[in-house]
């Protein structure tokens, strides 16, 4: 859940898809001579700098693209102010709130939350990672309860997303025995 | 869904697919690397140094003369590209209804609580009993004990069971198949 445009990497891996194909079909066509198309010359200093330049603007816009991905996380979840002042809660209290809760189910192995901005709301991303044949109804069911009293806590409802994972600790920790 | 934040349709559909931030970023890192190399021997051309590899003279004279690998390889790279631009990304997993909270479910746990509601039901061990679960689709394959009946019928009612107490999105058909040949043991 960050903030990358889906649609701009879709478009930029057509767009390296489209570059490859135009060199496939060019250099097929050099080698099957099906249409007639220039010939590239070699080419004069001039057009070797004006070559180097832009690669180098490319090659930033690339690394600006790489370095700003995976935006868009918060660390504040709630912020209230009234006559007493202005308080904050952190992401990490809540996750604290609910793995308390949710410490006695059996099938669940780990919480974790992280807060996310998404379309200018906060929502809350719980990643719940639980046994490998755990009775999921009972741990939904079971979030739901934790997350109903870190409304109360919060005197507030945030959106809440609940992620039901299935771990590398999962898969190691022992399946309960069922007789 | 129905549910006070409209925000979660959002939600839900980007924890369903793949940002595919990874992809562009091999894609943007393995072009970068491909323009910094043509860059250089620019430049190294132009202020009349010795080139890296080769010179811009041997690029377009291997442009202009092209092997069939040179064709192949643009080629699968380009479909690579388009492919990964125009896949649905969908992720293997499923969205639970749920009047608070948007809940998403790995396909794992999913098919988890699958064998949990087989084993309980058959009083068979863990390992005797298999799940699969794919985006419309969930199988169970139970392995019986020899010389003794399953119950098959009542196994895939605990097991439709529980994929109606979670009603996942989009909805799962789910089929027990109980193995033809038993193990001995218990």
């Amino acid at each position: 859940m960050t903030r990358s445009n889906r649609i701009v990497n879709r478009v930029l891996l057509a767009l390296v898809g489209l570059a490859f194909l135009t060199v496939a079909a060019w250099i097929a066509n050099r080698y099957f001579a099906a249409v007639d198309v220039w010939a590239i010359t070699v080419p004069e200093t001039q057009w070797l700098w004006i070559a180097a330049s832009t690669c180098l603007v490319l090659i930033v816009l690339a690394v600006v693209w790489i370095a700003t991905r995976g935006g868009g996380r918060a660390r504040t979840l709630v912020t209230a102010t009234d006559d007493e002042g202005h308080g904050s809660i952190e992401a990490r209290v809540a996750a604290d709130l609910i793995a308390d809760d949710l410490e006695r189910i059996p099938d669940i192995v780990d919480v974790t939350a992280r807060a996310f901005r998404v379309s200018g709301r906060i929502v809350l991303e719980l990643v719940v990672t639980t046994r490998r044949a755990a009775d999921v109804r009972l741990v939904v069911d079971s979030v739901g309860r934790a997350v109903a009293s870190l409304d109360d806590v919060l005197a507030t409802r945030i959106p809440v997303l609940l992620h039901v994972a299935s771990g590398v600790r999962a898969n190691l920790a022992h399946g309960q025995r069922v007789r | 869904m129905t549910s006070e934040f409209p925000i979660y349709r959002r939600v839900v559909r980007r924890s369903l697919h793949r940002s595919r931030s990874a992809a562009v970023i091999v894609a943007l890192v393995l072009a970068s690397l491909g323009l910094a190399w043509i860059g250089t021997e620019a430049v190294l051309a132009a202020i009349s140094a010795a080139p890296l590899l080769l010179t811009p003279e041997q690029i377009v004279e291997a442009l202009e003369k092209p092997g069939v690998i040179a064709i192949a390889t643009a080629a699968v790279l380009a479909v690579i590209g388009l492919v990964l631009a125009i896949a649905p990304g969908r992720r293997a997993r499923h969205e639970i209804p749920d009047a608070r909270m948007a809940v998403i479910v790995d396909d794992g746990v999913l098919a988890g609580a699958l064998s949990k509601a087989a084993v309980r039901d058959s009083r068979l061990p863990e390992s005797r009993v298999s799940t699969v679960v794919s985006r419309r689709s969930g199988a169970v394959t139970v392995v019986p004990t020899s010389g003794t009946l399953l119950n098959a019928p009542a196994i895939t009612r605990a097991v439709t069971g529980v994929v109606e107490s979670l009603d996942p999105r989009p909805q799962l058909r789910v089929a027990v198949a109980v193995s033809e040949r038993g193990v001995v043991g218990s």
